[in-house]
């Protein structure tokens, strides 16, 4: 079982092709900024991170879920600092035999990380007057 | 015991600064004492501060788990990651 985690600077950059050994599914999911928040138009997002916690703690998730689901492999990268609208921040990928268990894993992975990883975003917003309904 | 705690994200905006240090009567005080403290100390947490925990030391830890003199100390509230 292959656990990769990473944090990268800025946006995620496009990924190379990824397919563990013995894998009959593979399911990638990729968070993007959206360009409205809130009903405001977002410019950028800026992710922090607490290091090392923050890469314990996705590492530690990965584990688990990996195990709990029977995965053949599981590779978590995310952003810090300033990620623009349009942009990719976030990037999960799991292996597995089958694939329920890949998209149960994903599905797991992301609730427990969306509750428990320290990591934050803080928007700043595009000019002011672009909220909806002004 | 004078405790620093570390903000991030959403609540270091609230705040408007990186960190908050209060000052406990006990040597050796808990998170939950941390908590209290910070109450008073930085009003505008009032309503993240409830459903925030404590690390120290890079590891969350329950709100028993006692200070000592040379611990980092971290909000870890309103996490929004992915």
């Amino acid at each position: 079982m292959d656990v990769q985690v990473r944090i990268h600077d800025g946006p995620l950059a496009d990924s190379a092709p990824w397919r563990p050994a013995d894998a009959g599914a593979v399911v990638s999911f990729e968070g993007i900024v959206r360009p409205m928040e809130d009903g405001r138009e977002l410019a950028t997002l800026h992710y922090e991170v607490y290091e090392p916690m923050t890469s314990r703690e996705l590492r530690a998730l990965a584990e688990r879920v990996a195990k709990a689901h029977g995965l053949n492999a599981l590779c978590v990268e995310h952003s810090r600092g300033a990620v623009a609208v349009g942009a990719v921040s976030f990037r999960l990928r799991v292996a597995a035999a089958h694939r329920k268990a890949a998209l149960a894993a994903m599905d797991a992975f992301i609730d427990r990380m969306k509750r428990d990883v320290p990591i934050w975003k803080v928007p700043s917003w595009a000019a002011v007057g672009n909220r909806v309904g002004e | 015991m004078r405790v620093t705690v570390k903000l991030f994200g959403p609540q270091a905006q609230q705040v408007g600064r990186r960190e908050v240090t209060v000052e406990l009567g006990a040597a050796r005080p808990t998170c939950a004492e941390v908590r209290t403290a910070l109450q008073d100390a930085a009003p505008e947490l009032a309503t993240s501060l409830p459903g925030s925990w404590f690390a120290v030391n890079h590891a969350y830890v329950d709100e028993q788990h006692v200070i000592a003199a040379d611990d980092e100390v971290a909000l870890i509230g309103m996490v929004s990651g992915g």
